[in-house]
Parts: C-alpha cells; sequence; structure tokens
C-alpha cells in the first residue's frame, strides 16, 4: 500500500504470461511494452535450504518502443510495477531478489530509485534486505536486494541465509 | 627473474552479485530473443493491446 508522500495514480493494466521466468507484459501511455519477470534463482542459497524452489530475480525490461523514445519518466510505471508484485506475491513465501545492473556505472542511481520505488509500496506487508559490496578487481560496487512478505514463516531463516550467503568467506 | 602477479580473491558476495547480474543480462537476451520468435509471448501482447485499444487508453482505474 502505497505510503502519504507518495500519491497514488491509476495504473497500467497488464497480463500475466507465466512461462519459464513468470512473466508480466504492459503497455505504457507511451505505447513503451516492458516485460516484469521474476526468474527461478534458487542458486543464490545454499542446497539445504527448503525455500531455494521460492526464490526469483526481479527484472524490468523494455521489449517494444515502437516511437525509439528515450525511456520517459512515467510515475504510471513504478504503481503498476508494485501491482504486479502484489500479484507475483499472492504466494505468501515467494522470495524476490534484485541486483542493480552495473555496466553504465549507474547502479547506486539504480539502488537509490529501487528504495525510493520500495519505500513508497512496501506498506506493513513487506520487508527488505540490501547489501552493497565492493573490492573486485574493477573497484565496482553491487547492490543487491532481497524482499520478502512478512508474513514469510521462514523469514528469520531466509534473511540469514542471505546474509551469510553474502558474508561467507569475506575477505 | 620472478613476475609479480597481482591474485585478486573475490569475497563470496561479489561472486553471488555477479552471478546475478549475468543471469539478468541473460534473462534479458532471452526476453529479447522470445519477443521476437515466441508465438505465446506474441499472442500475449496483441491479447494486451487489443484489451487497450478497446478501452480507450492502457490506463485501469
Amino acid at each position: 500500500m502505497p505510503t502519504e508522500e507518495h500519491q497514488s495514480l491509476p495504473k497500467y493494466d497488464f497480463e500475466f504470461v507465466g512461462g519459464k521466468f513468470n512473466s508480466y507484459l504492459f503497455q505504457t501511455q507511451y505505447d513503451i511494452i516492458y516485460e516484469i519477470t521474476f526468474k527461478p534463482s534458487g542458486y543464490i542459497f545454499e542446497e539445504n535450504h527448503s525455500f531455494k524452489e521460492k526464490t526469483f530475480e526481479f527484472s524490468i525490461i523494455p521489449i517494444e518502443n515502437p516511437n525509439k523514445i528515450n525511456l520517459p519518466l512515467d510515475k504510471r510505471v513504478p504503481d503498476t510495477i508494485a501491482s504486479i508484485f502484489s500479484d507475483f506475491f499472492q504466494q505468501h513465501d515467494r522470495i524476490v531478489v534484485y541486483a542493480c545492473e552495473t555496466a553504465d556505472n549507474r547502479a547506486s542511481a539504480r539502488f537509490r530509485k529501487f528504495n525510493q520505488w520500495f519505500d513508497w509500496y512496501k506498506g506493513t506487508s513487506f520487508f527488505k534486505v540490501d547489501m552493497q559490496m565492493g573490492n573486485d578487481n574493477k573497484g565496482e560496487i553491487y547492490f543487491t536486494s532481497l524482499i520478502i512478505k512478512i508474513d514469510n514463516p521462514d523469514a528469520i531463516e531466509i534473511v540469514a541465509a542471505f546474509r551469510q550467503m553474502i558474508m561467507s568467506n569475506q575477505k | 627473474m620472478s613476475t609479480n602477479k597481482n591474485v585478486i580473491v573475490e569475497n563470496q558476495g561479489v561472486k553471488i552479485a555477479k552471478m546475478m547480474l549475468e543471469s539478468k543480462r541473460q534473462t534479458q537476451k532471452e526476453v529479447l530473443w522470445a519477443y521476437e520468435n515466441d508465438p505465446s509471448i506474441k499472442e500475449a501482447i496483441a491479447k494486451l493491446k487489443k484489451r487497450n485499444a478497446d478501452r480507450g487508453t492502457p490506463v485501469i482505474a
């Protein structure tokens, strides 16, 4: 549910496609079509965790842009994605992970935007854990997040496993 | 004469973050391929567009 600071707008209609990425589609007023994917990503956890199979990696992919415009700031897009999240989380014990793309050096800006989006919509239902990591040979900083519903029965174990996964072998 | 090599040991977190990014890039490639080639995606897009056209807007109340 949006917080007081964010004025919610009517959303775009969306279509659940499913498939191997649990895809959703929506079209904007600028005729851009986005595909939202939740790809099974149990690999981030060790084998013994029962929630491995409930872990999905979230992506937002513009797939059609007939007017070849730069993607505009469109306030309905975050609202629509929040609705899609709610739909995906009808299975309460799902886990969503998100990694900010680093290829164009805008990872920290994406991370700020993602945090702002999450703060608008988390309401009292969702919980997020963020991890920032650096120190690779390119000096790159990586931003990853994990989102679960507060009523996830394995919440404590999931957060501990995510932290452990990130922190193990830390130099 | 010996050669000094920088041996960089990445921590587990960075490894996982890189795997997640690689997986995300792979997803993007597959999604864009499916957009061009997968009849079920084409059908879903056509269905969505028709609904939006019938309504006169992609926005729902």
